[in-house]
């Protein structure tokens, strides 16, 4: 259990890390690290039950390796700058990351269903999310919004593991394919933005209005 | 739900499908009928078996689909645009409207009633970009009248009957016409086709006040001030909507502002039924219903026949087509409540119900008076200035077999039930009306008539004082007709020029509530910017507060 709990705490500390980075490199690394990680506390909750492993080794082909190693040649072939452009200065996202983690544990206790196999992986879990919308609503760059729903989705998928024995099998690959597909489908949109304004800077979109 | 009522359901459902193919075959007309004939024969069982007031609604309804029946097919030859459409939706409208009458209250009555507004919305607004203005009128009331709706019927042991009666009271009140919320009614009715007009006013319209009487069943006796804002409303409406009325130049304007009026009589039936639980109240409710019902639909129906809407354009068709004044003038005699009409019958039970009622209520005759000499003034000018005098312009004349046969059948039962008025009332118990008491007075009447006022009379052309002949657009016009009454009524001004006008300050207040919440709906389209990071923060700060939410 021990290992599990600092591999929790390890999962924080990425998700935290990739509000702070400026490079897109780094913040595509850390998500990977993220999800190798996950994987691992997938692999250390399985107690001889097989849809635990799988699940975990679907999340490390898929998450682990896969969209990373999509994100990189995105990032190459849309021939745009590797830095991350936000609203907020670092230390700023940093503070607000942190308030937020704190918001996150206050309330965390009170979503812990009874038979939660994982009590502590709740509060990380709704950092993930509330951090993952951080940095989408702070960040200029289309593919940073990619991003930020990437690590959005896995706050989901931890929240799922701690508090039940994971979702069935069916659903947890169902998800982990559709994460993959929406990640997919976004790049192809990345690239339609790219091709039709020049640029994809999320800032300067703003036809979409009431 | 009685066979006979599935049996109308599934002949209506078979008249919509065979409408959109071959509405011009007999098939058509036949279902029609047989959906018209079954509904009457299943309403009058419910209404003489136990005085239910759907029984009366679905009666008044089918008598109207029966004059519809012969009507329609030949109506849509002349107006082919969009006919098919027309054929398919008015069966599936007055199916919607028998499962108003039919459903439990809860969403199964919810779903009718939408589902009712929503075709009545398509029936109006396929006249096309005319008739714009009116069918947006229709739908906003239809919203305000189904959140009434709502709030009632999901408040339901929520909330106090005081809420719930509000809710009921917007909600089926806006159907009704209830004032002030009546002001979509001469928008709405007017502008669609003549048979929809018929249906919208002569039936449509009934369902608010089917559904104001069944809520008692439904919901609880209603509290005290429903009663007086009924009695009040309906009879301030009714005198508002017969000034207004008069200043209408549109045919069937004025028609729709007669509706008002006459659903303004019915409310106050209503009303002084609750307050006092009087059946006499009981049997003014669902006469005149009826009685509205088959002399509107004859009016409405009359008016399809005629190419011209404008009364200041038309004239003279008396002499062109007297079958069609005679129709049109026993349904405009019995609409200005003249003796023995049905209207007259149903007003004079208001009458005796207001006078021997308690309290303060014996006032509301004043009103039915006032009411009874504007209904006579208002339709006096409608019939003169159309059928009489000299034509004012060359309007065109529809009025082949099928259609006369239709207002031939409206005519019939319309007569029917006024000489025997008291047999549509016996599920009331009580001889209410005693008709042939009525029959010997007006009798004497006319003879005290005739030998107190022997004059000879001769008929001649009008005198023209001998300066230059008369033409046809020397007759009263429309407006100047009904200047007078108009300058002694205070909510309406009429502005002098050239062409008299109408300021209507009603109106004026809705305009005001229209753009108030077109500014409140400007604040509201601020928070869309466009900015996809400030649409991805309001998520995160929705979260954060739900989050919030949880810790207290």
């Amino acid at each position: 259990m021990e290992v599990v709990n600092t591999l929790v705490l390890a999962v924080l500390a990425t998700g935290f890390l990739m509000v702070s980075r400026r490079s897109l490199d780094a913040v595509i690394r850390l998500y990977a690290l993220q999800n190798v990680l996950l994987a691992l506390v997938s692999f250390g909750l399985a107690k001889g039950e097989l849809h635990f492993v799988l699940a975990g080794l679907a999340l490390f082909v898929l998450k682990g390796v896969a969209i990373p190693w999509y994100l990189f040649w995105l990032l190459d072939r849309l021939e745009v700058s590797h830095e991350v452009e936000g609203y907020l200065s670092v230390s700023f996202s940093l503070l607000l990351a942190g308030l937020l983690i704190a918001l996150a544990f206050r309330v965390g206790a009170v979503f812990v269903l009874p038979e939660a196999p994982l009590p502590q992986g709740v509060p990380v879990a709704l950092s993930l999310v509330l951090l993952g919308m951080l940095s989408m609503v702070s960040r200029k760059k289309a593919i940073s919004q990619v991003l930020g729903f990437l690590a959005l989705e896995n706050g989901v998928f931890l929240l799922a593991l701690s508090e039940s024995h994971g979702l069935p099998l069916f659903v947890e690959l169902g998800v982990a394919l559709d994460a993959f597909a929406a990640v997919f489908l976004a790049g192809v949109l990345i690239f339609r933005i790219k091709g039709e304004m020049g640029h994809v800077d999320t800032a300067r979109m703003r036809a979409l209005r009431g | 739900m009685s066979e006979g009522v599935m049996v109308s359901a599934l002949a209506l459902v078979g008249a919509s499908l065979v409408g959109l193919r071959a509405w011009g075959s007999g098939g058509y007309a036949l279902l029609l009928g047989l959906g018209g004939a079954t509904l009457v024969q299943a309403g009058g069982g419910m209404w003489y078996g136990d005085g239910s007031a759907a029984g009366v609604f679905l009666h008044l309804l089918g008598l109207l689909t029966m004059a519809l029946a012969s009507y329609v097919p030949e109506y849509l030859g002349h107006h082919p645009k969009e006919a098919p459409v027309y054929a398919f939706l008015v069966p599936l409208f007055l199916l919607a409207m028998v499962g108003v009458a039919q459903a439990p209250p809860g969403l199964p009555f919810l779903f009718f009633w939408e589902g009712m507004a929503l075709l009545g919305y398509l029936l109006v607004a396929l006249e096309g970009p005319k008739a714009q203005a009116g069918a947006r009128a229709f739908f906003l009331a239809s919203r305000l009248s189904g959140a009434g709706l709502y709030l009632a019927f999901l408040g339901q042991g929520h909330l106090g009957p005081d809420w719930i009666w509000a809710g009921l009271l917007v909600g089926f009140g806006v159907k009704a016409a209830l004032f002030p919320f009546h002001l979509w009614l001469p928008r709405a009715h007017p502008v669609a086709i003549s048979p929809v007009s018929a249906l919208l006013s002569g039936a449509m319209t009934k369902l608010g006040l089917y559904g104001l009487f069944q809520a008692q069943t439904w919901f609880g006796p209603p509290p005290v001030w429903v009663g007086f804002a009924l009695v009040l409303l309906g009879l301030f409406g009714a005198v508002y909507a017969l000034v207004r009325g008069l200043a209408e130049e549109d045919l069937k304007g004025a028609l729709a502002y007669s509706s008002v009026e006459n659903l303004g009589l019915m409310l106050a039936a209503l009303g002084g039924y609750f307050l006092t639980g009087k059946v006499l109240f009981l049997g003014a409710f669902f006469l005149h219903q009826v009685g509205h019902a088959l002399f509107k639909g004859l009016l409405f129906l009359g008016s399809g026949a005629l190419s011209e809407r404008q009364v200041s354009r038309l004239g003279g068709l008396w002499h062109r087509m007297p079958l069609l004044g005679g129709l049109v003038l026993l349904g405009m005699a019995v609409g200005a409540g003249l003796p023995p009409g049905a209207v007259f019958a149903a007003e004079w039970l208001l009458y005796q119900g207001f006078l021997f009622a308690p309290g303060l209520l014996p006032l509301g005759v004043g009103a039915l008076a006032l009411v009874g000499a504007l209904a006579l003034y208002f339709y006096v000018r409608l019939f003169g200035l159309a059928f009489l005098g000299a034509p004012r312009g060359n309007v065109a004349l529809h009025l082949g077999p099928g259609m006369r046969f239709g207002l031939l059948v409206l005519a019939v039962i319309l007569v029917g039930l006024s000489l025997f008025p008291q047999e549509f009332l016996r599920p009331l118990g009580q001889g209410l009306y005693p008709s042939w008491a009525l029959w010997v007075l007006l009798a004497l009447a006319f003879g005290l008539y005739r030998w107190l006022d022997p004059r000879p009379s001769r008929s001649y052309g009008t005198w023209d004082c001998g300066f230059q002949p008369l033409t046809p657009r020397m007759q009263p016009n429309a407006l100047g007709f009904s200047e007078p009454a108009l300058r002694l009524f205070p909510f309406l001004r009429l502005k002098v020029g050239e062409r008299p006008e109408l300021d209507e300050p009603l109106e004026r207040v809705y305009q005001g509530v229209g753009e108030g919440f077109g500014w409140a709906t400007r604040l509201v389209q601020a928070l869309q910017s466009g900015s996809l990071h400030f649409y991805l923060l309001l998520q995160l700060l929705t979260l954060v507060v739900v989050m919030g939410v949880v810790l207290l």
